[in-house]
């Protein structure tokens, strides 16, 4: 039974704050470090505070404060802050960087939101050594390892074309991956028994289960004397599966599947695509096919853009895909211009473009999936959240005769509102950082903003929305449903109360795909 | 007639199903919350911890045996407070971070709780 003993029962945090375990400091048993945020100013500006905890009796003390507002701090094995990231007033990604608790903090790097930032990834055990991301003289993150008795840097991993994901298991840097189209793993060529365990355990995973399609394995636990590991296998069809491997034994036990419900034979796999857009830029995606759907069949459909923008979709299993997929739907997804994992450079391709390169690249995509022969082109359909909510208003605006229907889910449709409403104008930088992704050109916004072009939307739309959405307020998906009511266009509005930028509730969710399917199907 | 109206049924059903391209039943199971997240394993490898979707679709956390899988304890919180996310500070005790269900913004939040617990005896001896 829950004994929670009102005495002892005083916060570590002030009522006002909220924090999450930072360290767990490793070669001491009895504290971890936790980072702690004023709530009400999270994203105002407020600064970390890291406090060591005494798992044995609450005690706290507390070790100190970030010198950057917002952000992150990285604490030492011995729960030292040693690196901070955040952003300044002008929007700029600031890491600073200290030797040790004497010395004072030095400004490592700083630039304007966009132009790259540094990242620190590890601080090895003996504090001899420091892994960072750097992306500041590169578009693609370049993955640095620094002597900090000597200072002397080594580049250890860069691609020129794909961000670099390090690696870390356990204080060892194993090798790096990066995410073209399916996760590519490179193993540094270093003399670790970590590395060879795990590599043994890969094998090991081939040789006793079947492996029908390209499956990720990931580590995602493992034991202080390094002899037992907790393996995590993904793919797209399946839900992800739980392994216990015994590295001494080299033998692997299953463990669990994490979602049991969605366990279905025969579901689609997501496939890599990529192709050269008009402006000559490769853009890079993921399609699936509808259930049975033959080679050289045309099937309609549902083209699902990823939020953001400056965010990315990566192979794995998504619900979305299959649900679409087994009702009878091609699914496309594509990594437009502004979306990340490709470098900064093709972030920033996306700034100012929402309705822009960024539309340009979603419509090309889905004329590359009828030209390849995948979608019927007179059956195509556009759903996606947020600013995917925004592409599946805005898309049929520019190409009424390409999306033929669609539902526009948590999304931002009057871009001058962003500015007055939701909690991306409240946080400190949160002007410049929406001066820079949409641009300041208010001709331009005004082009870009759906809410002033209903007459265009001829595609039966779903405006859906939640009541306690913070992000993209309630009253975009009024601004649209007014604006199409006035221009006399099919829409429908559903707002559900109590949910916020993405619905939890199971049935809220199954309400939704419900009436999806229902509307795809009548309307394509 | 009771046949014919079965049919009639059977045939009703079916066209719901055909509208939609897939079954309720499936739309169901694809709706719903992962049951099994954030397998970890104890420093010293005897137990494996995993957080769990309660009946009430809230997240509790279960701890397993290493070697059989025996259950060797369930730890949910009451009212609208669920587990977030939790560590193994040490072999024997783990800390829990507290999340809760908002009604009010119908979003999931981190609570300013973290409990400290004992794992065998289930007793939150510290809870800050």
């Amino acid at each position: 039974m829950r004994s929670r003993n009102s005495k002892t029962n005083k916060s570590v945090l002030d009522k006002m704050s909220a924090g999450f375990v930072e360290n767990i400091l490793e070669d001491d048993d009895r504290h971890v470090v936790i980072s702690a945020y004023p709530f009400a100013k999270s994203n105002t500006g407020s600064f970390v505070t890291s406090i060591r905890l005494n798992v044995y009796n609450g005690q706290q003390k507390k070790l100190g404060k970030s010198p950057l507002a917002g952000g992150q701090v990285l604490t030492d094995s011995k729960g030292i802050p040693r690196f901070a990231v955040g952003s300044d007033a002008d929007n700029n990604s600031v890491t600073m960087y200290r030797a040790s608790k004497k010395d004072d903090w030095q400004t490592l790097s700083k630039t304007p939101y966009g132009e790259g930032e540094v990242y620190p990834v590890n601080i090895s055990k003996d504090g001899a050594t420091i892994h960072i991301l750097d992306s500041t003289q590169t578009s693609t993150f370049q993955l640095k390892k620094i002597d900090t008795l000597t200072g002397e840097t080594e580049v250890v991993f860069h691609h020129p074309k794909f961000d670099a994901y390090p690696q870390i298991i356990d204080d060892e840097v194993l090798g790096a991956t990066t995410n073209p189209g399916y996760t590519q793993a490179y193993w540094f060529e270093i003399d670790s028994e970590l590395q060879n365990s795990i590599l043994q355990a890969i094998q090991a995973f081939n040789g006793s289960i079947e492996v029908f399609n390209q499956k990720e394995l990931t580590v995602v636990a493992l034991t202080k004397k390094r002899d037992k590991a907790i393996l995590v296998v993904r793919d797209s069809v399946s839900s992800p599966k739980y392994y216990l491997y015994d590295m001494s034994k080299n033998q692997m036990k299953y463990l669990l599947t994490m979602w049991p419900e969605i366990e279905d034979a025969g579901l689609e796999a997501e496939i890599p695509f990529n192709f050269r857009n008009s402006d000559g830029v490769r853009i890079y995606g993921y399609y699936t096919k509808a259930r049975d759907q033959q080679e050289g069949e045309a099937s309609p459909m549902i083209v699902i853009p990823h939020g953001g923008p400056h965010a990315r979709d990566t192979w794995g299993f998504d619900p979305d895909t299959h649900i679409f997929s087994q009702a009878g739907y091609a699914v496309l997804k594509i990594n437009f211009r502004g979306s990340t994992g490709y470098g900064k450079e093709f972030t920033k391709l996306g700034f100012g473009e929402w309705g822009g390169d960024t539309q340009a690249d979603i419509i090309e995509a889905t004329e590359w999936a009828i030209a390849q022969g995948i979608a019927d082109a007179n059956k195509i359909g556009i759903y996606g959240g947020s600013f995917g909510g925004y592409s599946a208003a805005m898309a049929p605006i520019l190409r009424p005769d390409l999306y033929k229907s669609s539902v526009a889910y948590i999304g931002v449709f009057d871009l001058q509102m962003l500015y007055n409403e939701g909690d991306i104008k409240g946080i400190k930088w949160g002007g410049k950082y929406l001066d820079k992704t949409l641009g300041q050109d208010s001709e331009k916004i005004r082009s870009m903003s759906p809410v002033l072009h209903a007459d265009r939307l001829d595609a039966p739309i779903i405006i859906v929305s939640g009541e306690d959405d913070q992000r993209a307020p309630v009253e975009h998906a009024y601004a649209l449903a007014d604006a199409l009511k006035k221009e006399g266009k099919d829409y429908e509005l559903i707002v559900v109360p109590k949910e916020g930028h993405g619905f939890r509730k199971p049935e809220n969710r199954f309400m939704l795909y419900k009436k999806m399917l229902e509307h795809f199907s009548s309307t394509l | 007639m009771k046949n014919l109206l079965h049919a009639l049924l059977f045939l009703i059903s079916l066209d719901v199903t055909a509208n939609l391209g897939v079954t309720e039943d499936f739309i169901k199971r694809f709706s719903s919350l992962p049951s099994y997240t954030d397998v970890d394993i104890s420093p010293d490898g005897k137990m494996i911890s995993v957080i769990t979707k309660m009946p009430d679709d809230k997240k509790g956390l279960t701890i397993f045996d290493a070697e059989n899988l025996s259950l060797i304890n369930t730890i949910s919180l009451t009212n609208e407070e669920e587990v977030a996310s939790y560590f193994w500070a040490n072999s024997t005790r783990l800390v829990i971070q507290v999340g809760y269900y908002d009604k009010k913004m119908g979003v999931a939040q981190l609570a300013s709780t973290f409990l400290l617990t004992l794992i065998l005896l289930n007793q939150h001896i510290y809870s800050v």
